[in-house]
């Protein structure tokens, strides 16, 4: 069976009878049980805490605090978590404005890569092997040799504590440029001397051929970047100190002094955690098969 | 002639990189090289001008006992979280490329935490594994009468920062091993599927040295990480403690620049911080390289 | 429409030179095929006349134009690649308007008549809203020639545009691109490998080889005076005989002697010329026969030794020795019974041996050439020559000899 039926989702041909089906399934079960078993397993084991932490934002701060309630409190109370996090402690702003900074710099990043590939790729200039070593190269200077002169920079510019200071500094991306020249080399240098044909410049082939052939890749990469910006903790933490200006990340940290009484409100903090992640692993489900197209397995 | 291209306009081309090579310059190389400059200056604040002390910061640090638990507990960190996220990471990876049915869905199950941000493992953890109420940590305390407290124990913080940042950074390394094992040519698994080697033996001599070059990339991309990852676990729910020992170099790098603002201190431990790194990186190339097959 | 001049045009990368110093003049409603092995320099020439690579030297005129400094956009050719360059991501309608509404210079009611007219012409009006995915090679080429099509350029520029399709496809679209240029009449440069499309589809074919064009003439004239031992024994197939003899001219007759045979040059005045010393003989395999009962007195005969014999369906393709040299000798007897080992008669046309200066490669002497530019192929080919419209191929000349 090739690969690429293999990992289809649907996994049904028309003809497929659900009979059938569960016929397959039996005798895949019967001849690799000890696989299917350690999956289902590690599953679970995977799933589960979050499973879990979706079940403490059901309950109140004192049904969490109580070793004996383990099923869900009421929708209410869910309602009333979620609100309390996102409402009273801000969460909706923290939310926008992440979506916000990690849209800005995933779209600006995919950008600058664009072009700098399309320079690579498409332009003989002289130094186009160093420069794509130059590019390459900063994949192997990780971001904590650099943080503290970076932040040092940062606020002599006056982008301390702006979205500035979160966004330019990560504009440029090695991965983007390595992977789109990849792509771009597999495309026939005869469509670019069509369109020269025509007088369509550099610009006109980017937009109208190689964007709308690069999309599936572009995607792919839209979702490494935008998870990676909205992941990301250390450097907001240390650039951003306006709280209402704060990343959903640090976020969470504020709300760990979320009291009531001596008790923390640790079913707010799951809601937090919840709200955090949703976006984050929303984009990674919908666009699943260009991020993995795009980290090199052939689907 | 085999690499036509098409435009030949240099300054065309250097307008399209510039953006680009100016933001390397400017926010990566620079910084990267001012940090090695940096350390020879002892500051007690940001901004102040510092003095120059040559190499003689670099020598304190590395005689500061704190720090030198910092490298210990960070190394321990290393080894665990690296060969833990790979090793489990190959068998979910092998284990899906085994089945033929319900591959997706076993797929999406295991690399979803590819989307988890550190700090919501962090806190999910927290509350999960709290020592007094924690929904997993409270039954399992009681059923064994184990006392599980990371507040007290080093041990139990440790483990629990490095099974945090496993969990997370697993889906990273399935989505490229499952790449590496479903590019196996189909023709060679046939040859010893009919010879009827079990699966763990094909597991071990067959498919792992095939995937060799997978392995080694993530093994390094792996080690970068575990010296820079689990910040947000440490900082979310260790504090570097209990005593020292969840302290890694990486949270005690914040906590001398960023709290301290210890310019001079931290840009030494981020010096440190990498050349460990990038020496054991390079020490895994050099090593597996006569042990690594790439095939064809 | 226009000419196309080229004046001592040269290309050099790095430490290679792809063209060297070419002349070459394409008339107007010309279709010029320019053919020649791999890495010739033919796609450059092409490529330099479209614009898409700067000459290193000399001067490229199209029209009364020199164009040298122009773009390619607006030199007004229009070019079809050998792997079609369809954007996959378009339409086959959107593929052949893209450039159009590029450049912004026509109405919509235009780019839509243009192309109902170029669809119609190439029979894919049902093809217009498919992606390339969907489309078979030749729909795609079909859509690529559409694409060239709807800009009315004066020159059409081709490089090895059915070089992708299956056999069978690739001769169906060369008589339709014959077709097309007889009802456009648009100077047409063709660039191929081929030299049956070469033969078939050009008013005249230029050879090039090593950046140089060999000879530049119409189809049967290249086959019948070859002017270089390239072309000789590039044009044809299976190629020319070449074998090393000498010439002696003290004799009655001017003979070329091999160690093992001799063979009487007819007279011609290039005949004259050639002073005793060492040639390069060439006879084609078509231009032998095999001689079924020899006679001793006949002196046009050779003897030679068969050691392969390789069975064709319509021909026989032999391949012999004679003395220490190889000789193929096509026979139009397919059915004929000749083994590995036979010894053979054969005899040979006198009118059509070639000599070639053995140090230049440069034809001395052509035993026909009295017939030069006359039309004494037709003659020989019988009047049964109706598929072909430009010159005739070898192909059809087997046809007619098996008929025989």
């Amino acid at each position: 069976m090739a690969i690429k039926d293999a990992f289809d989702i649907t996994q049904t041909d028309r003809t497929d009878t659900l009979v059938t089906n569960l016929d397959r399934w039996r005798s895949d079960v019967l001849a690799h049980p000890g696989s299917h078993i350690a999956l289902l397993i590690s599953s679970t084991v995977l799933v589960a805490p979050i499973a879990m932490a979706l079940l403490l934002t059901t309950q109140t701060t004192a049904q969490v605090y109580d070793l004996n309630y383990v099923r869900p409190g009421s929708l209410e109370t869910m309602y009333q978590n979620y609100y309390q996090v996102l409402v009273t402690w801000g969460f909706w702003r923290l939310t926008l404005n992440t979506l916000f900074v990690a849209g800005a710099s995933t779209l600006g990043a995919i950008g600058l890569s664009l072009l700098a590939a399309l320079a690579i790729v498409f332009y003989d200039f002289k130094l186009d092997r160093v420069t794509f070593y130059f590019i390459l190269l900063t994949l192997m200077v990780p971001f904590v040799i650099r943080v503290v002169p970076l932040y040092e920079l940062v606020v002599s510019v006056g982008w301390h504590n702006t979205y500035w200071g979160l966004t330019i500094p990560f504009l440029a991306s090695a991965t983007g440029v390595f992977l789109l020249r990849q792509h771009f080399k597999s495309i026939p240098v005869e469509l670019v001397e069509t369109c020269r044909l025509d007088g369509v410049g550099p610009i006109g082939f980017l937009r109208h051929v190689l964007i709308p052939m690069t999309k599936g890749m572009i995607s792919g990469l839209a979702v490494i970047m935008f998870i990676g910006t909205w992941n990301a903790y250390f450097w907001p933490l240390i650039v951003i100190n306006t709280e209402s200006r704060q990343m959903i990340q640090v976020g969470l940290r504020m709300l760990q002094s979320a009291q009531m009484g001596t008790l923390t409100q640790y079913n707010l903090m799951m809601a937090g955690a919840v709200i955090s992640l949703l976006p984050a692993l929303a984009l990674l489900l919908a666009l699943r098969k260009n991020l993995l197209t795009t980290m090199g397995l052939k689907l | 002639m085999s690499s036509r291209k098409a435009y030949d306009s240099t300054w065309q081309a250097a307008l399209l990189l510039l953006p680009t090579i100016a933001i390397f310059v400017i926010f990566l190389y620079w910084p990267a090289l001012r940090t090695i400059w940096l350390g020879f200056y002892e500051t007690q604040f940001f901004g102040q001008q510092g003095t120059f002390v040559g190499l003689q910061q670099y020598w304190e640090i590395l005689m500061w006992e704190k720090y030198q638990n910092s490298v210990i507990v960070t190394l321990k960190f290393a080894v665990v979280s690296v060969f833990g996220t790979l090793i489990v990471s190959i068998l979910l990876a092998y284990w899906i490329y085994t089945v033929e049915r319900g591959k997706t869905a076993y797929m999406i199950a295991v690399i979803w935490p590819y989307a988890m941000p550190g700090a919501v493992a962090a806190t999910v953890l927290l509350i999960l594994l709290h020592p007094e109420i924690g929904m997993i940590s409270a039954p399992i305390e009681s059923l064994t009468g184990m006392e599980w407290d990371w507040r007290v124990h080093g041990t139990q913080a440790f483990w629990l920062v490095a099974l945090g940042t496993i969990w997370f950074t697993l889906g990273y390394d399935i989505i490229f091993l499952l790449a590496a094992f479903h590019g196996i040519p189909e023709s060679l698994n046939e040859t010893t599927r009919l010879d009827g080697v079990p699966q763990w033996r094909m597991l071990v001599s067959v498919y792992l040295p095939l995937i060799s070059p997978t392995l080694l990339f993530l093994l390094v991309i792996n080690t970068l990480g575990g010296f820079f990852g689990g910040f947000a676990m440490v900082d979310l729910v260790t504090n570097g403690g209990p005593r020292g020992a969840t302290n890694l170099m990486i949270y005690q790098l914040y906590e001398s620049g960023f709290r301290n603002f210890n310019i001079g201190e931290a840009a030494v431990q981020s010096v440190y911080l990498f050349a460990i790194a990038v020496v054991l990186a390079v020490a895994q190339i050099v090593f597996s390289d006569k042990r690594i097959h790439y095939g064809g | 429409m226009a000419t196309i001049e080229l004046q001592d045009v040269r290309k050099e990368y790095e430490d290679v030179v792809a063209v060297n110093d070419v002349d070459l003049t394409v008339e107007d409603g010309e279709f010029l095929v320019l053919v020649g092995p791999s890495g010739c320099g033919k796609s450059t020439t092409l490529r330099l006349i479209a614009g898409l690579e700067t000459c290193t030297n000399g001067e490229l005129s199209i029209g009364e134009t020199v164009v040298n400094d122009h773009e390619p956009k607006e030199r007004d050719i229009a070019m079809v690649f050998q792997n079609y360059a369809l954007f996959p991501h378009m339409t086959a309608r959107k593929n052949i308007t893209f450039g159009m509404q590029y450049s912004g210079s026509y109405t919509d009611e235009e780019i839509d008549e243009l192309v109902s007219h170029a669809a119609e012409v190439l029979d894919i009006a049902e093809l217009l809203d498919r992606k390339p995915s969907e489309l078979s090679g030749g729909e795609k080429q079909r859509v690529a020639m559409g694409r060239s099509l709807v800009r009315d350029p004066e020159v059409f520029l081709m490089d090895e545009p059915l070089s992708n399709l299956d056999a069978k496809l690739r001769v169906q679209m060369r008589t339709e691109l014959s077709t097309l240029h007889e009802q456009l009449g648009t100077t047409t440069v063709y660039v191929t490998h081929d030299q049956i499309e070469a033969m078939t589809l050009g008013t005249r074919v230029a050879v090039m080889n090593k950046g140089k064009i060999e000879q530049i003439d119409p189809p049967q004239q290249l086959y019948d005076f070859p002017e270089t031992r390239f072309v000789a024994e590039f044009i044809g197939s299976p190629a020319m005989n070449i074998i090393e003899a000498h010439v002696s001219t003290t004799g009655p007759t001017v003979d070329a002697v091999h160690e093992a045979c001799s063979i009487p040059l007819p007279q011609q005045s290039a005949l004259d010329q050639l002073s005793d010393g060492h040639y390069l003989l060439g006879v084609r395999p078509e231009d032998f026969t095999v001689v079924d009962n020899p006679t001793t007195s006949e002196n046009e005969q050779l003897d030679v030794h068969v050691d392969l014999v390789e069975s064709l369906g319509d021909t026989l393709l032999l391949h012999t020795s004679l003395g220490n040299d190889d000789l193929q000798v096509v026979s139009y007897q397919p059915g004929r019974t000749v083994e590995r080992g036979d010894m053979l008669t054969v005899t040979y046309d006198p009118d059509r041996l070639h000599l070639f200066d053995p140090e230049t490669g440069e034809a001395v002497y052509h035993s026909g050439s009295d017939r030069r530019g006359t039309a004494s192929t037709a003659a020989r080919n019988g009047a049964g020559n109706t598929e072909m419209t430009v010159g005739s191929g070898q192909s059809d000349r087997k046809s007619t000899e098996t008929t025989q």
